[in-house]
């Protein structure tokens, strides 16, 4: 198995080794060695170095992903939720968008997935404040948007009343 | 992931594709609350492909399974916590339904009153045009039809299919298949269809449609299982697995596990439970469990419904209700759920926000109205949705019969009749068959259209009744004017 280090240089010049299988597992690195096989590390200057030092310790322990092994696999997840356990909202939005830039799938759907996780006992007003979202709808905009996730849109069959409420 | 060109309010953080990545782990009922959150989430949310996207990676992941229960003719949705049965009380789903005949991407096939889709976490729903000869048919007496609800990916295509098979005595009498395509909005019959299918409704597992069926024209009636492919909307003999209890007196099931056709065996002794594999190349069977005494004691129907995460098998029993089974030590656990002690049907289904439209409308020619004011009114009358074919509505002439099947408040679609005129052709008679659908434009263009004959029939009424009277008219004064002709002659003369 080849050893080859790659070196990876962050937007504030830290200088990154690690083995180039688990470098392979971002395509956009992967892809950027293929092209330009650059001699003084792989230049990201899109990633700070707080965040690549997240980026290089996820590559690192997920270079040899078990196939059959469900210990492994077990151990990998319980890996995955530590990793993310006590990463604040900003790094966890900082780390999706490397792992998008750097079009790592594992990671992306890792970080994804903690922040739907997230989500989903939040109020609306919560998730406007977690995404820094305008609410751009007019208050009857909005309350017609909830009337209509109570009431359902489609307006046929046996319950006519129901039909008939959201026809007007 | 594709780029979406959307509006920048909420593009200060993540790109749309990131977005769409983390809302498509959301939960259902997460998802629906958050469609307010800005117009271009709901926007998102509201796309079909955002959708499907949806519905493929939350399901990948999370596998959540949930439980349709019909107690007198009441539907809950139970949900599956930690291998217990949990009714969300908020899911105590005020829905009534006679029968639930399919269940297919969050979408359920129902029955009652008429046969609709049903999406039970947005409550949409959609009508299903009647087949052929709509459900008033007398043929149903001799009759007994089986259902069954699928999708087509490939397409992005749902489709109901109905088998009509006719009476037993008769032998010569072969079945019907009728498929309905919404991406087609069109029935299509297959007529002599060699198989009578015996499960009411088809279980639906790798993009197919199974039944217990016997050939017509078999006098013994040995069961079979026949496979109806949703894609090619062809049918086909399922070849059965080499059964291990070799005893008589069997009958036979089909079952979804794990997505995949599972055969039921139900021997003297004990039920086998049969898995086809796919090995990409072709399909086996194995032997997945079999369940003896004392959990199997036939006559008492015992229907698996879905495995677990943790391995264990949830069994539908007729008088008994649901029962967990561990495949490993072969123990089994009575499920008891609170505030229910009779249900009737069960049925698996995942939740999805998939909504159906009926499609793919021809666009009619339309026609440009005469007086203005009269039409309005007219329209005013006519477009006041009917629900549920009402009483007819008059339009001074022909009586219009309208029923509105479905579509959103800006998109409705509609079911108009019309008496004693014939319109596309098709004789319409009250809510009778062959009655075409339209979407709202093409609902008021046919009334433009309707109100348009009646106006021209009345200008030419008009027309005729006018020129008759100005005939008389004139003819009355070139009387008078003859008369005082020959009047001031005679005067003149002497």
């Amino acid at each position: 198995m080849s050893t080859k280090k790659i070196t990876l240089l962050s937007s504030d010049n830290e200088l990154f080794t690690v083995d180039e299988e688990a470098a392979n597992q971002s395509l956009t690195i992967k892809h950027l060695i293929e092209d330009t096989e650059p001699e003084n590390g792989v230049p990201l200057p899109q990633v700070h170095s707080k965040i690549l030092a997240k980026v290089t310790e996820y590559l690192i322990k997920h270079a040899n992903e078990p196939d059959n092994d469900a210990a492994a696999k077990e151990e990998l997840k319980n890996w995955d939720d530590k990793f993310l356990e006590k990463v604040n909202h900003e790094t966890l939005f900082d780390l999706i968008l490397a792992a998008n830039y750097l079009d790592i799938k594992g990671l992306l759907d890792l970080t994804c997935q903690t922040v739907a996780d997230l989500m989903n006992g939040m109020s609306v007003v919560e998730v406007r404040k977690l995404f820094n979202i305008v609410n751009d709808f007019t208050p009857e905009d909005e309350a017609e948007v909830r009337k209509r996730r109570k009431r359902g849109t489609k307006t046929i069959g046996p319950s006519n009343d129901q039909a008939n409420q959201s026809n007007h | 992931m594709r780029n979406r060109s959307r509006a920048t309010t909420d593009m200060q953080i993540f790109p749309s594709e990131i977005i769409e990545c983390i809302l498509s782990r959301l939960p259902v009922k997460s998802l629906l609350r958050f469609r307010c959150v800005s117009k271009s989430w709901l926007e998102l949310i509201s796309d079909p492909d955002f959708i499907k996207t949806h519905l493929k990676q939350y399901n990948l992941i999370n596998n959540d399974i949930k439980i349709m229960l019909k107690s007198d003719s009441i539907i809950y949705s139970l949900d599956i916590v930690d291998g217990n049965l949990v009714v969300d009380p908020h899911r105590a789903l005020k829905e009534t339904g006679e029968e639930i005949l399919g269940s297919c991407n969050g979408l359920l096939y129902m029955f009652g009153f008429c046969f609709w889709i049903w999406n039970p976490s947005t409550r949409e729903r959609i009508k299903v045009p009647d087949s052929p000869d709509g459900p008033e048919e007398s043929s149903r007496e001799y009759c007994s039809i089986s259902h069954g609800f699928g999708y087509d990916p490939i397409i992005d295509d749902y489709k109901v299919v109905e088998v009509h098979s006719y009476d037993y005595d008769d032998e010569a009498a072969l079945s019907e298949a009728r498929v309905y395509s919404f991406a087609l909005n069109s029935w299509r019959v297959i007529t002599e269809f060699p198989y009578a299918c015996l499960d009411r409704a088809g279980t639906l597992a790798n993009g197919a449609l199974h039944w217990v069926a016997h050939r017509c024209n078999d006098v013994s009636e040995s069961h079979l299982v026949i496979s109806f492919d949703i894609r090619s909307e062809e049918f086909q003999e399922v070849q059965l697995p080499q059964f291990k209890d070799a005893d008589g007196g069997v009958c036979l099931g089909v079952a979804a596990l794990a997505g995949s056709p599972s055969i039921l065996r139900y021997g003297k002794s004990c039920l086998e439970v049969w898995v086809m594999k796919n090995d990409g190349v072709r399909e086996t069977w194995a032997m997945f469990t079999s369940i003896g005494q004392p959990l199997y004691n036939p006559p008492t129907r015992l229907r698996p419904l879905c495995i677990l995460k943790n391995g264990e098998i949830l069994l539908d029993k007729d008088e008994e209700g649901l029962i967990l089974y561990d495949l490993k030590d072969g123990r089994s656990r009575n499920i008891c759920i609170r505030g229910l002690s009779y249900w009737d049907e069960t049925q698996i289904y995942v939740e999805s926000i998939v909504t159906l439209d009926i499609l793919d409308f021809e666009e009619g020619e339309g026609n440009k109205s005469i007086e203005e004011d009269h039409v309005n009114q007219l329209h005013d009358e006519l477009l006041q949705p009917q629900l549920g074919c009402t009483e007819p509505i008059p339009v001074d002439g022909p009586k219009l019969y309208c029923t509105m099947i479905g579509g959103h408040q800006k998109r409705r679609v509609y079911n108009i009749a019309m008496e004693g005129l014939a319109m596309n052709g098709a004789t319409a008679e009250g809510s009778g068959s062959n009655v075409p659908i339209y979407t709202e434009e093409q609902f008021q263009r046919q009334v433009e259209r309707i109100v348009d004959e009646r106006l021209s029939h009345l200008q030419e009424q008009l027309r005729v009744e006018m020129q008759t009277e100005m005939q008389a008219y004139m003819g009355a004064i070139e009387q008078r004017l003859l008369a005082h002709e020959a009047g001031t002659s005679s005067a003149r003369q002497p």
